[in-house]
């Protein structure tokens, strides 16, 4: 129980009587009794303790607001009133271990930082029934505060200096020392341990002379001696430590003095090797650095060749104190075959040059056995100690390589060669920035050999351009084509050679003539207009038209001409023309043959006739000619002669078409054809052509006819060629694909349609490969044992087979194949030439079908049974009662019967009718 | 000897039918069974009981469980000791069902649904009076 509790329990017993009684006064403890006004905290009392704690006379703060008889700071008295209202609120004490409220000096009137442990709680003052009190007691803990406060500070100020201490001289890494006048060890701290590599206890004990390098001694020494006569020293010594490290030290030495007398020395040693050996490397990089940008500069200015490159190699050796530096690998030729780096390039240094092995091929293959493989940008590093296989140490030793390094030369991605240096006087320790100034080196003048190697390469090309332009040139110059450059307005700038041999005129002859000269003057117009398109086609192709040659003889061109007129070798319009007059004459034979035809139908009548319609009388003319199909003008002047003659299958149409046409008010030509019996028993193929004349009301009244015999022209050639044009055509539009198989060579070879119907663009001509491996998998053994049974009979001269092949789109394409088997006079099969059909969408339809007959039978197999299941029970039932025979059921049983019955037949029909719907 | 009628028949009403005109025409009892199985087991029983017997078998087709093809198939396999004739009853008017149940050796004649007494009669004059 606190001394608080303890107080609060006694006044809550026994306040009362003594409230303002020297007894409360005289309490051992500081408290005020306060009286609540609204916000104010009046005084009623204090405790002695508490004028004596605050420094204020009872009398001079009874009756006054807190605040106001205490001012403070606004944030203590803040704090304090809360307390206050958090009692009045809850009732409860409110304790507070402490806080601050300064309270002003007496002297100065200045705030001093003042610290309480308070206690504030309701107080029942007797007699007053109105107003609230509040006791409110303090302890002072200032000095307490502020003790435990400097406290942490002289804390925190020891712990800096502790670790001062640590850093600046336990942890310093340099070595802090003293010496006695005979260089023995007094003290040392950390530092010194580490740099000598040393413990304690030995240092003690011992002076600082063995840690002096063997050559510098002396000098060190010296320093110690003046540092001890009372000069202080600065200086830099090789020392070795005590597990032999070598080191440079910088010493700083003062005289100890202790009563005036020097009686020692204290040292600081730095250890510097690492910087002085980086500065060493600084120089050894500068030294590089220089050796490189020689090196490359020579690469620039000479290109890499074997010279330069054994050059390069002594440069470097000389740098790095190597004995032999080689490249083994492959040779660099250069276009006309003159070797530019030689498959073997050795620098050797020159006192040792005969003691070492022959560097050649033989080495280079024996290197990249032993010591490879070699990858990109990775250099490899051997001493006999420190080989990865017995061989590498073996060779090593055998060859009396101490240290040898060797760098792979990649060329697009291709092991070039290998660069080796070698070390035989001397192991060789490599510092990193000597293998990387050797990697880098070697890597540009790799980068100038694949330059170089590029040069070629563009040489080539170019040489090879040159060819073509010269291979072009032949092309056009020896060409059947005619070749010309021609100004805009067809001026000529150049002709090829082919016009001397084409068209019997040299090609100077052409130049600085118009091309319109030389054109037929019929064609000109069209030519020209075409020609003068080319501003706004680039390209155009001018219709054939006639051209003079030499000879004065025209000559049909087809020509191309395209617009180069931009194009700055060119200038021109280049024309690219080709004879096609034997073409043009064909043609030209068959615009003869249809024009001859032409006439023949309608200028050479072999029979005119005229018809008077109305009387029935015909006149006929004849072109002279004594016989008419063999039978004289007289026989032919016979009434229903002519009708008489015309071939019995024709003679029905003939007529019926000779009324429909007469007939026909809106008609006036009439062209029949038909067969007409000569006097010799065979038939004349005549046209007959005639004009039919009407009357005002459209009533033919006369047919003036003529007739010709075309049978010539039926069975003559050209009909022949029409009908294979027509097979052509129709070959074409079918669905199928002929092909010839090579069996001797298997070599096949397929028609267009091959592309067409499958897809496939393959010109690939195996069977074996190609056609069986689209068959699909379940067919494919089947049709090959077919045809392989069928080629080994050496009866069969036929074979089919139906099966499924995959188009390129994926799709099963069903094919009929057939073919024919050409044997030779042995029987065996050397050829086959066959036809594959694609008959797909006629499967398809089968199979269409086929899924619709299944259907239907199903429909049918239904109407069969289903149906006629409860219709023929009603049937029988109805039998029943039509017969009124109740043997198994009476009458009105046998009416259900049949009403259930012919429910029953209703559903399947109803479902029948579902079903059908589904096809 | 004549032999045991049996009828085959789903439908029952179509079944009572048949057997009251067998009765009615010829004074015989039938047997019947709704599915091929249940005479298939019938006969099977006989095997042992009644080894001897004879048996004209009225046949429906389109049945559940057993069919009559079904039913025709079991009676080729199992080699039964008795005297066996059948006479395919359907409704069917299929063709196909007429020429297939021809190639069956047991299969006597074919009968049309409904069978009434002038059916019977016809069959009686098919020289098929020895059976019944």
């Amino acid at each position: 129980m606190s001394i608080f509790s303890l107080f609060q329990k006694f006044l809550f017993d026994y306040q009362g009587p003594f409230l303002n009684s020297d007894f409360f006064n005289s309490l051992p403890l500081s408290g005020v009794l306060l009286k609540v006004e609204g916000e104010k905290f009046i005084i009623i009392n204090t405790t002695d303790a508490h004028c004596k704690l605050t420094g204020m006379a009872r009398e001079d703060v009874i009756g006054k607001n807190v605040p106001d008889a205490y001012p403070t700071n606004s944030d203590d008295w803040e704090q304090l009133k809360t307390s206050f209202t958090k009692v009045i609120k809850t009732g409860e004490p409110d304790f507070m271990e402490t806080m601050r409220y300064d309270l002003a000096e007496s002297r100065s009137g200045e705030l001093k930082e003042r610290y309480w442990q308070v206690q504030n709680f309701l107080a029942n003052v007797p007699g007053t029934n109105e107003g609230v009190y509040i006791w409110h007691f303090a302890v002072d803990k200032t000095a307490e505060i502020l003790y435990e406060r400097q406290k942490r500070v002289l804390e925190t100020e020891r712990l800096q200096r502790t670790e001062l201490n640590r850093v600046f001289i336990k942890e310093n890494s340099d070595g802090l020392y003293s010496l006695d006048k005979t260089g023995r060890f007094l003290s040392v701290n950390e530092g010194l341990l580490e740099i000598t590599e040393a413990s304690e206890e030995e240092l003690l004990q011992m002076d600082f002379l063995p840690f002096c390098a063997d050559h510098d001694r002396e000098r060190i020494l010296s320093y110690f001696l003046k540092t001890v006569e009372g000069r202080p020293q600065k200086f830099e010594g090789d020392f070795v430590s005590s597990r032999g490290r070598e080191m440079i030290l910088s010493i700083d030495l003062l005289p100890m003095k202790m009563d005036a007398q020097i009686v020692g020395a204290y040292g600081i040693a730095k250890d510097i090797t690492r910087l002085r050996s980086s500065e060493k490397d600084l120089s050894k990089k500068k030294e590089f650095l220089e050796l490189y940008s020689r090196l490359i500069d020579l690469l620039v200015a000479h290109g890499v060749d074997s010279k330069n490159l054994e050059y390069i190699f002594g440069e470097i050796g000389q740098t790095i104190n190597a004995d032999q530096i080689y490249y083994l690998g492959a040779a660099l030729e250069d276009l006309k075959g003159n070797r530019l780096i030689s498959e073997t390039i050795c620098w050797s240094r020159k006192p040792n040059k005969t003691h070492f092995v022959s560097i050649n091929l033989s080495w280079y293959n024996k290197l990249k056995k032993i010591f490879g493989p070699f990858q990109y940008d990775t250099h490899k590093m051997f001493q006999p100690d420190s080989c990865y296989t017995e061989e590498q140490q073996a060779i090593l030793k055998e060859k009396g390589i101490k240290s040898l390094l060797l760098l792979p030369v990649f060329l697009n991605n291709d092991l070039l060669g290998l660069v080796g240096v070698e070390y035989r006087t001397n192991e060789k320790m490599w510092d990193p920035e000597e293998k990387d100034f050797l990697k880098s080196l070697l890597k540009s003048v790799v980068s100038f050999v694949d330059k170089k190697k590029a040069d070629l390469e563009i040489g080539k090309k170019e040489e090879e351009l040159i060819r073509t332009e010269k291979k072009f040139e032949f092309l056009v110059q020896e060409g059947s084509d005619l070749i010309g450059i021609l100004e805009a307005d067809g001026t000529y700038k150049f002709v090829s050679a082919s016009s001397d041999r084409v068209l019997g005129i040299p090609p100077k002859e052409f130049i600085g003539k118009n091309a319109f000269d030389f054109i037929h003057p019929e064609d000109k117009d069209f030519v020209f207009a075409q020609f003068s398109s080319i501003n706004s086609q680039k390209h155009i192709q001018i219709l054939p038209f006639r051209f003079q040659d030499g000879e004065g003889k025209w000559r049909w061109v087809e020509t191309i001409a395209t617009n180069l007129l931009d194009v700055a070798p060119i200038e021109g319009i280049i024309t690219n023309s080709r004879e096609i007059t034997q073409e043009m004459e064909r043609n030209k034979e068959i615009r003869d043959l249809n024009k001859r035809y032409k006439l023949a139908a309608k200028a050479t009548h072999d029979l005119i006739y005229d018809w008077n319609l109305l009387t029935d009388e015909v006149t006929k003319f004849t072109d002279g000619k004594k016989l008419l199909y063999g039978y004289s003008l007289d026989e032919i002047e016979k009434r229903k002669f002519w009708k008489e003659h015309v071939h019995p299958e024709d003679r029905e149409e003939w007529i019926k078409s000779l009324h429909a046409s007469i007939n026909n008010p809106n008609t006036d030509n009439i062209s029949v054809q038909y067969r007409f019996k000569r006097s010799d028993g065979t038939y004349a193929t005549i046209i007959d052509r005639g004009q039919i004349i009407r009357d005002d009301e459209g009533k033919a009244v006369r047919l003036i006819g003529a007739t010709s015999d075309i049978s010539e022209i039926i069975s003559s050639k050209d009909a022949v060629k029409l009908a294979n044009i027509r097979f052509n055509y129709a070959m074409k539009a079918t669905r199928e694909m002929i092909w010839d198989w090579n069996i001797k060579e298997n070599i096949i070879q397929r028609s267009k349609a091959f592309k067409k119907l499958y897809g496939y663009d393959s010109n690939d001509s195996s069977v074996e490969r190609f056609w069986f491996d689209k068959i699909l998998l379940k067919d494919r053994e089947k049709v090959k044992e077919s045809l392989f049974a069928v080629l080994e009979d050496p009866k069969a001269t036929k074979w089919k087979r139906e099966y499924r092949f995959l188009k390129k789109t994926g799709e099963k394409a069903y094919v009929i194949d057939r073919g024919y088997i050409i044997r030779d006079a042995k029987g065996k099969a050397i050829r086959m030439v066959g036809a594959t059909l694609d008959v797909s969408d006629s499967r398809r339809m089968i199979r269409e079908i086929k899924k619709q007959n299944k259907v239907l039978r199903e429909i049918a197999w239904e109407q069969a049974h289903v149906v006629r299941g409860p219709l023929t029970r009603l049937k029988g039932l109805v039998e029943l009662v039509k017969n009124e025979v109740y043997d198994e059921w009476n009458h009105d049983e046998l009416i259900d019967l049949i009403s259930n019955s012919a429910d029953e037949l209703d559903d399947v029909v109803i479902k029948i009718i579902r079903k059908t719907e589904e096809i | 000897m004549k032999k045991n009628i049996l009828i085959i028949e789903d439908d029952a009403v179509v079944a009572i039918m048949q057997k009251m005109w067998i009765t009615k025409t010829f004074n015989r009892k039938a047997e019947v069974f709704s599915n091929g199985l249940e005479a298939v087991n019938f006969l099977d029983e006989q095997i042992i009981k009644k080894p001897s017997e004879n048996y004209l078998i009225l046949l429906d087709l389109n049945m559940p469980v057993m069919n009559g093809w079904e039913f025709l198939e079991v009676l080729k396999q199992r080699d039964y000791p008795f005297q066996l004739a059948v006479v395919v009853v359907t409704s069917s008017k299929f063709q196909e069902d007429y020429e297939r149940a021809k190639k069956s050796p047991l299969v006597i004649d074919f009968l049309n649904k409904p069978i009434g007494p002038n059916s019977l009669k016809k069959f009686l004059k098919a020289d098929y009076r020895n059976l019944i």
